[in-house]
């Protein structure tokens, strides 16, 4: 079946006929487009404009029928999380968690990707070895470690008993303030190494090897090598990491939830405030445990101008290299 | 291909939509579902008392379906907010009046007769109480009592079948019992709100003031009673510290023979008996006000939205009757809610649980507010706070009974 | 001489520090089916190997436990979401990539920007849509809400615009339908990246938990994730079972993992970094 007319077939102008191939492209598009843009709008982009409005209201006090009932409190939610030391508190954890991520983070992926970037038999194996886990889910690496980090029967906790450290036996390393945070970011950290060694990896590779022969010549050591030509020139993968490691760390969620719901409690000038109590998991609990949905909601706005600032930190640094 | 796709979607959609369609019922016969919380030896128990049930209401199918104990209350919430709620549900004590003041349960009162009540533990009745209507029936309560390790009684020269009967006597009994040298301590104590109830209670101290608008825990007999609490651990030393971060809780310390005495429930009884310890249950020592402890527990409600209101009261009514719970206590070795199954609770058979009934006649509930949980979270750092000694009892009391007028002033 | 001896050297110290680097990482998996296989008396030996491996954990947490109920649920919700959200983010990055139309460039904008706003800001308008269709405990509400995958889309755009343009109008000039180009043009040609994005997105609904968690109440719906959460705070101590419970949670996407790496791998790292 034709669409159009044949080559020589119209009396028409060009530019009617041009026309109607737009229209037509307009139509098609839009047909093609209409699955994918419906779901989006209703379950992508219509939830950020609701969230503004729920957060501008509270749940109602005597009743269940939530989204009947929202009684209008305009900015009360904000000035409450203004004044919330929780809120401020999620906040620094926040950050705390992603102060230990980047570096460890970036640490991480580099020494793995320097490790592959050798022309071995077997790399593709152990390339694979260092991806899996971040394919594999973060709930069940949670449950996991959990239990190696259990107190008395945590294989990690006998060994350090082995080694003559009994610090951590008590209450193992999730329970105790201190440890509890680094703990999470460890297991998060070997979790997902892999997909920033890729991405390393592939920078380190398009490095031109005449450099490191010309350096070689002039007299550089492996390290000197290492700091002057490596490290400056992966420079774009390593604003990248910081990028992610920042919003890996205002996105946490599971990796808490599945390992210590907040946190051993830490006396802060007397209120009892968990060690791993990320603003994430606070929206997840002000939302289904307090079921308060206003609140939740202007705490996610938060997060979400969080995220903004991050980005246009990118885009300043980074200019228009990246998305 | 977007028409095959549409097609598809459409019986996706229209099958699904008429998966989630279910039938109603009249009142003597339909499906009414459960949402319970028991733990594995609790859940056979209750599902051949749900099998009885049907057996004796031809028609009428109850589908049970289990929820972990932890976490059962945001499922609840969820499924109220989406009105997808079952007909009845199994909540903690403390759930009730959260649910009851939010118009989520039905009002039980005419559906359950003035002489069935008068046969259920007055004290476990109370918890179901909002209001001043009835809005459930207990399943299941207990209170804490004072266990203590008969051989270590004996080793230090007191009387196995003895227990202190008052808190100055179980001070003098600490202080023979403890040896710190040795990381042994005449009591290890948990600390929470609910756990401190029995310090408050026999000190005749009261949580709520009667209207529940303004807490009452900075009162001079709170403050003595909590002060006690604090002495034993700073100024008398017979207590190991069960309450510090990183210090050894009170189960497994008296498990291990580090604590000769803790306060516990009836549900630790059971597993007691298998470590081989020789130990004994006895009243709380008594304070200025007498011999008192708290309650705890669960309760059965039926929500508003209900299509068999009748039938589920029933349910309720078959659960609490005094069969049922004379077969809960024999079997799980659990507090029966109904008087009348107490009697079945003598004390040449069940030592431990006899005691506990009897404990239970001058329990004291807590008070049917909506934010106790809230409460509770209010109160355990400034409790911690004066245990290790940063803050002064009086402080750390005031401090919390401000922020919890607070929040009940609804800030 | 002297290269080739460091040469050896080099290699061995290497491939030491690999291995090390792969039991570190790989530790916990290794940890998990192990303590999978043992007897649940033994959970906590510090052996490595179980001396008597059994299976009843993995018979006792799909059956008594309900994870068989489980995992079909997971394969239903992941498969179905998946082949439409692949599907969607084809026809909608084929479009992107080679038509003309209103308001495409904004409309890009903001898929865009979609992609700044953090996870859990979706959580509870989500739930809002859900509960005000009454969609609560349905496979509708497990699945739909994310099959708009905008990753994917820039992935479909990023693919097709490689395929040459000259194909398409050969096609037009022959007298095809927009239909008929897209399926026996694009799609043919672009088999690689239609697979790579069916495991990504087959990945993240497999992996999906705390969305399930919300909307699904009833056990009988219950996604592998759901019920191992669901598991662990009804049964912490259940050590064994509960290893048995996540190593039948991975299985699937670690097999996906073994036979379509190269798909992983590109796939996921593709979007990172502009290059």
């Amino acid at each position: 079946m034709s669409e159009h007319g044949t080559g020589g077939g119209e009396a028409r102008t060009g530019r009617t006929r041009s026309l109607t191939k737009h229209a037509r492209d307009n139509l098609t598009a839009y047909t093609f487009l209409a699955p994918f843009l419906i779901i989006f709008l209703v379950f992508l982009v219509y939830p950020v404009v609701y969230s503004l409005y729920l957060a501008m209201h509270q749940v109602p006090a005597d009743s269940f029928d939530v989204f009947g009932g929202l009684q209008f409190v305009g900015f009360r939610n904000f000035i409450k999380l203004f004044t919330d030391v929780k809120f401020w508190w999620s906040v620094a954890m926040t950050l705390y968690y992603a102060a230990l991520i980047i570096p460890s983070g970036i640490a991480a992926s580099l020494i793995l990707a320097l490790l592959l970037n050798n022309r071995l038999k077997a790399v593709a194996v152990y390339r694979s070895a260092f991806f899996l886990p971040y394919v594999l889910d973060m709930l069940v690496v949670g449950i996991v470690w959990t239990l190696i980090y259990s107190p008395h029967v945590g294989i990690l906790v006998r060994f350090f008993e082995g080694i003559g450290i009994t610090a951590f036996t008590e209450k193992g390393f999730l329970g105790m303030p201190g440890s509890a945070m680094p703990s999470v970011v460890f297991a998060n950290v070997l979790k997902g190494a892999g997909f920033g060694m890729i991405l390393y990896l592939s920078a380190i590779q398009n490095i031109s090897p005449a450099l490191y022969e010309a350096a070689e010549i002039d007299g550089a050591t492996s390290w000197q090598r290492f700091t002057r030509i490596t490290l400056p020139l992966v420079k774009p993968i390593t604003f990248f990491m910081v990028i992610i490691g920042t919003i890996s760390a205002l996105n946490a969620f599971v990796e808490v939830y599945a390992m210590t719901s907040g946190g051993p409690n830490v006396d802060v000038g007397g209120r009892a405030l968990g060690a791993t109590w990320v603003t994430g998991y606070y929206v997840f609990d002000a939302f289904y445990n307090q079921w308060r949905l206003g609140y939740a909601s202007a705490m996610s706005y938060v997060l979400l101008a969080l995220t903004v600032i991050v980005s246009l930190v990118n885009r300043k640094y980074l200019g228009s290299d990246n998305t | 291909m977007k028409r095959t796709t549409a097609i598809a979607c459409t019986l996706l959609v229209a099958g699904l939509l008429l998966w989630g369609c279910g039938g109603g019922g009249g009142d003597t016969s339909g499906t009414i579902t459960i949402w319970q919380t028991y733990n594995d030896e609790e859940h056979p128990v209750f599902k051949e008392m749900v099998r009885q049930f049907e057996e004796s209401h031809p028609g009428v199918t109850i589908e049970v379906v289990r929820l972990p104990f932890a976490g059962a209350e945001p499922k609840i919430q969820t499924a109220l907010t989406t009105r997808t709620e079952p007909d009845i549900a199994r909540v903690d004590v403390s759930f009730l009046p959260k649910l009851a003041s939010k118009n989520a349960l039905l009002a039980l009162d005419e559906y359950i007769p003035a002489a069935y009540r008068a046969d259920i533990f007055p004290v476990a009745l109370q918890s179901c109480m909002y209001d001043g209507r009835l809005y459930g029936l207990p399943d299941q309560t207990n209170g804490l009592c004072l266990f203590y390790n008969r051989e270590m009684f004996r080793e230090a020269g007191l009387d196995p079948d003895t227990p202190p009967a008052t808190w100055d006597e179980l001070v003098s009994y600490g202080r023979r019992l403890t040896d710190r040298e040795e990381g042994i301590f005449g009591i290890g104590l948990t600390n929470s709100l609910w756990w401190s109830l029995p310090f408050f209670y026999t000190h005749g101290a009261d949580l709520l003031s009667d209207d529940l608008m303004h807490c009452t825990l900075n009162s001079p007999e709170a403050i003595a009673a909590f002060q006690l609490k604090v002495d034993m651990f700073e100024k008398y030393g017979i207590e190991g510290g069960a309450w510090r971060a990183g210090g050894i809780t009170g189960d497994v310390g008296f498990q291990n023979g580090r604590y000769a005495m803790i306060l516990n429930g009836p549900w630790a009884v059971e597993s007691l008996k298998r470590t081989g310890i020789d130990f004994g249950v006895g009243l709380i020592p008594a304070g200025p006000a007498g011999s008192h402890t708290n309650v705890g527990g669960n309760d059965l409600v039926v929500f508003r939205s209900s299509q068999h209101p009748e039938l589920a009261a029933e349910f309720l009514m078959f659960i609490a009757n005094e069969e049922n719970q004379r077969n809960w206590a024999l079997t799980l070795g659990q507090i029966p809610v109904n008087t009348k199954a107490m009697d079945a609770i003598t004390s040449e058979e069940h030592p431990y649980l006899s005691t506990f009934v009897e404990q239970m006649q001058t329990a004291i509930p807590r008070p049917p507010t909506p934010f106790y949980p809230e409460i509770e979270n209010l109160f355990i750092p400034e409790m911690q706070a004066a245990l290790d000694g940063s803050k002064s009892v009086e402080d750390a009391m005031n401090t919390a009974v401000r922020e919890v007028d607070k929040l009940l002033a609804g800030e | 001489m002297t290269v080739q001896r460091t040469s050896i050297w080099k290699t061995i110290a290497l491939y030491v520090g690999l291995t090390a680097a792969a039991v570190v990482v790989l530790f916990p998996f290794f940890w998990m089916v192990v303590t999978a296989f043992k007897e649940p008396g033994q959970a906590f030996s510090t052996t490595l190997f179980p001396s008597g491996p059994t299976l009843s954990n993995f018979k006792r947490v799909l059956g008594d436990f309900g994870f068989g109920r489980y995992f079909v649920n997971s394969v239903i919700v992941a498969t179905t979401a998946a082949a439409f959200a692949t599907l969607f983010a084809s026809l909608a990055g084929y479009v992107f990539a080679k038509k003309r139309f209103f308001m495409r460039d904004r409309l890009f904008g903001l898929l865009l920007l979609s992609l700044m706003i953090p996870g859990m800001m979706y959580v509870v308008p989500q739930f809002a849509i859900i509960a005000k269709l009454g969609w609560m405990n349905t496979y509708k509400a497990m699945i739909i809400p994310h099959l708009a995958n905008v990753f994917g889309l820039f992935l479909m755009r990023q693919y097709m615009l490689t395929i040459p343009s000259e194909l398409i109008e050969a096609a037009e000039m022959d007298g095809a339908s927009e239909r008929q180009v897209f399926t026996t043009i694009m799609v043919p040609l672009s088999i690689p990246i239609i697979a790579t994005l069916f495991l990504l997105t087959f990945q993240f609904h497999w992996n999906n938990f705390l969305w399930q968690l919300i909307v699904t109440n009833v056990e009988r719906l219950y996604t592998v994730p759901v019920g191992l959460a669901m598991f662990k705070s009804a049964h912490e101590e259940l050590y064994t079972l509960k290893m048995a419970g996540s190593c039948i949670s991975i299985l699937p996407i670690a097999v996906l993992f073994f036979f379509a790496q190269r798909y992983f791998i590109e796939g996921m790292t593709s979007g990172a970094v502009k290059e």
